[in-house]
């Protein structure tokens, strides 16, 4: 993180959050000056640049880094039962689970078991061919990233117990998750064959097919600055005379 | 006749910010900001255009929580006198700049903000719903609705009421604001999951938008690529947008908002001017904000920045504008060759960029109206009319996608915001048990609290405290926020349980959190 290279603006904002006193009357040197300490402990999420997702998340929920002003209590479960499955991305799954003390408490009695063992597992498939792709054992409550590649699959998760004698029982399972693609479909339906037949792959290089993956674009701009500085910060951005030479596209 | 068309779609939105509580806050100034650099100038250029006889089509949204605010008295009072001191501001500046390179700059910002004023109390009289109106029923613009408060509904998807509350609403405040039901939505996010079609074929939505590997790897292959559109299986068309035209402005290699020319965005006189002088127009306890007065250009990667030069980055729109409508001319040229139709090349944009972060950005589009009304061809068109042309599509499974990074749910669902949706989900439950078994009651405390219930888990839902947690701006404000929401649903669900009301409480959040005063639970039931 250099601070030279940010703006006043950047740096001021930097100050509000560290609290500098008198910073509203500081010039952009004296900001820098102020900041110097902490230039080190300006951690990733303080740059512009977007927070990588991690895999395995441990079973408690996460703390928040910030306090906000007025504390408003939130709980961290509900003491309910349930499980859900949500699509991240093609190549991963959030899913988290719950189960209510009452359960817990009626299946250890039911299976007289002191220490119950919970299994956080996930499927895929259809009915006649489901497959069993996780199995973990958790916690009571929690949540798990999953790394499973099922694009174009219908997932979901359970949430069950093992008995005394290692015998798995569901307690509660989520909905069938249908997860994104990340490709071409294979399937051609027979009218496409007949209108445009082998010219479908110009019209998706037309359709940038290939470049989009050699330059992802911005998109949500909202009233986020990090994503503005990107475009700022350009090598003096594009002149007239680029415009010229680069024609129509 | 041309040989395909262009279709602009503007997504105007912010968060519902309202904090009748303080005389000044800081989020709420986005709003305020956007109205004088965005919708204003945007709607001021549509009159031109209308005036000046020029061809112009478009689809633009504006969210129900943004059409609440410009329909909020409180909140258009606090934009009004906020106008005011922009424009005491600026006259100030004129006589402090005297005979220095910024004191033209200074007349140019009086200009401006008299010209805004005159504009929004003259022909909008005082309502900027009014524009759009005016050219939504002179058919020149589709004006299309958003999820009810911006809820981001793959990952609202557990309880299928929730989704379906989202599009209710949604439909019902954009009635009721714009005098008829959408015909198009802007999905919050622009993301989609297996099954949404079927929600909006109940509620007679005829088309959305998704990002371009949503209708690239759409099942089966879609015939045209990106550029016609597709029918789900419930008969709702999906545009796909285009990854060439988007590129041409948001790249961040060679997008037009980053011309040397253009104008700098942090250089702004809140932050750079004397603290005593400056007072006035930030925030009350002395708190440096932006002030929308900025005398700068981007000049480079620089520290250094040249002083703006408004003359020649008028005439950049116009060689941005002719760069831009020659650069869709040839893309259709090329895409003609090997299709039997039209086809068509869709540029969604969040509007916001245009003015409030490409200053510029609204003059531009301007300048692309004009240069492609002289086109033979390319032409632009509303999603209606390219519908009404080509009422036949390809019916595929549109693929589950977003226009978030990476193109997915990422954004919205990674370690930093996660905990979200446990509470999220649990909300909606609640709700849907509650509505159904109050169904009937007569009982005004319990209306009145599940009612509030039903606004404090929208609010809740709105995608931008998850995005805002990811992106790491105003992290804090987003974190209490989702958990004012929560905490106040679950302290409202404890009293309707308990026959216990705290009309203090309720009467607070009513009048803070008062999104859609029409508001009825039974949407839930």
């Amino acid at each position: 993180m250099k601070f030279k290279e940010m703006s006043k603006a950047e740096l001021y904002e930097l100050s509000k959050k560290f609290n500098i006193k008198n910073r509203s009357a500081m010039s952009k040197d004296e900001l820098v000056k102020a900041l110097s300490k902490y230039e080190k402990t300006v951690s990733k999420n303080d740059e512009p640049s977007r927070q990588t997702v991690t895999s395995h998340m441990p079973e408690q929920p996460k703390q928040e880094a910030y306090v906000p002003k007025k504390e408003y209590y939130v709980p961290d479960r509900y003491n309910i039962d349930t499980i859900v499955l949500l699509p991240v991305n093609p190549k991963k799954e959030y899913v988290y689970w719950e189960v209510s003390d009452k359960t817990a408490d009626g299946f250890c009695n039911k299976f007289s078991t002191v220490d119950p063992v919970f299994i956080l597992k996930v499927f895929a498939g259809e009915d006649g061919s489901v497959s069993e792709l996780a199995s973990v054992r958790v916690g009571k409550y929690g949540n798990w990233y999953f790394d499973l590649y099922c694009p174009g699959q219908k997932l979901w998760a359970e949430i069950g117990m093992l008995d005394s004698t290692g015998n798995y029982h569901t307690i509660s399972a989520s909905k069938k998750i249908m997860m994104p693609a990340d490709r071409i479909s294979d399937l051609i339906d027979e009218e496409t064959w007949m209108t445009v037949g082998e010219n479908i792959e110009k019209i998706y290089t037309l359709s940038g097919i290939t470049d989009m993956q050699k330059e992802e674009l911005l998109s949500s701009a909202r009233m986020h600055s990090e994503l503005f500085k990107k475009l700022h910060k350009t090598e003096g951005g594009m002149s007239s005379s680029t415009l010229a030479q680069k024609g129509g596209e | 006749m041309p040989k395909g068309y262009w279709m602009l779609v503007l997504h105007s939105h912010l968060p519902f910010v309202k904090h009748p509580e303080y005389s000044y806050f800081l989020e709420e100034q986005w709003f305020y900001e956007a109205i004088s650099e965005t919708y204003l100038p945007i709607l001021k250029y549509m009159k031109k255009m209308e005036d000046e006889g020029v061809h112009f089509r478009f689809a633009v949204s504006v969210t129900p929580p943004l059409a609440e605010m410009m329909c909020d008295p409180l909140l258009m009072g606090r934009y009004e006198q906020h106008l005011d001191k922009l424009i005491e501001l600026s006259e100030k500046e004129i006589l402090r700049t005297k005979g220095t390179c910024f004191e033209h700059l200074a007349h140019m910002y009086k200009e401006r903000f008299e010209g805004l004023r005159d504009f929004y109390y003259g022909w909008l009289n005082r309502s900027l719903i009014n524009g759009y109106k005016h050219f939504l029923e002179k058919g020149y613009i589709d004006v299309i609705t958003c999820g009810f408060t911006h809820g981001f509904l793959p990952l609202l998807n557990n309880t299928e009421n929730a989704v379906r509350a989202q599009i209710e609403l949604a439909v019902r405040s954009h009635t009721e604001k714009f005098g008829q039901p959408p015909k198009g939505i802007w999905l919050p996010e622009c993301a989609y999951f297996e099954g949404l079609d079927a929600v909006l074929a109940e509620y007679d939505i005829r088309y959305f938008f998704v990002d371009t590997h949503g209708v690239l790897y759409a099942k089966p292959r879609p015939r045209f690529g990106v550029y016609a559109p597709v029918y789900t299986e419930n008969g709702v068309a999906a545009f796909g947008r285009d990854y060439y035209s988007s590129k041409q402005v948001w790249s961040s290699k060679e997008g037009y908002p980053g011309d040397q020319y253009y104008r700098d965005f942090y250089r702004d006189i809140g932050y750079d001017l004397d603290h005593d002088y400056i007072k006035p127009y930030i925030s009350p306890d002395g708190e440096r904000v932006f002030t929308g007065l900025k005398y700068h250009r981007i000049t480079g990667d620089t520290d250094f920045k040249e002083f703006y030069q408004p003359e020649i980055a008028s005439q950049k729109t116009v060689e941005h504008a002719k760069h831009f409508v020659r650069g869709r001319e040839k893309q259709a040229e090329e895409i003609a060759e090997l299709i039997d139709r039209k086809p068509m090349i869709v540029s969604p944009y969040d509007a916001e960029l245009f003015g409030h972060w490409w200053f510029e950005g609204p003059e531009f589009l301007y300048n692309v109206f004009k240069e492609m009304d002289k086109s033979d061809v390319v032409k632009a068109i509303t999603p209606l009319e390219y519908l009404n042309e080509y009422p036949t599509n390809q019916v595929v499974k549109v693929n589950p996608s977003s226009w978030g990074d990476k193109g997915y749910y990422d954004v919205w669902l990674n370690q930093g915001n996660d905990w979200i949706y446990r509470h999220l989900h649990f909300m909606s439950d609640s709700m849907v048990n509650l509505a159904k078994y109050h169904h009937n009651t007569n009982d005004d405390s319990i209306r009145r609290c599940l009612n509030q219930m039903a606004r404090e888990l929208f609010l809740a839902q709105s995608s931008d405290w998850a995005f805002l947690i990811t992106t790491g701006t105003a992290i804090e404000y987003a974190v209490q926020r989702t958990k004012e929401h929560i905490y106040n649903f679950l302290r409202l669900k404890e009293m309707v349980e308990n026959r216990e009301f705290d009309y203090e409480f309720l009467a607070s959040v009513e009048n803070k959190n008062s999104i859609f005063q029409s508001m009825d639970f039974r949407i839930y039931c």
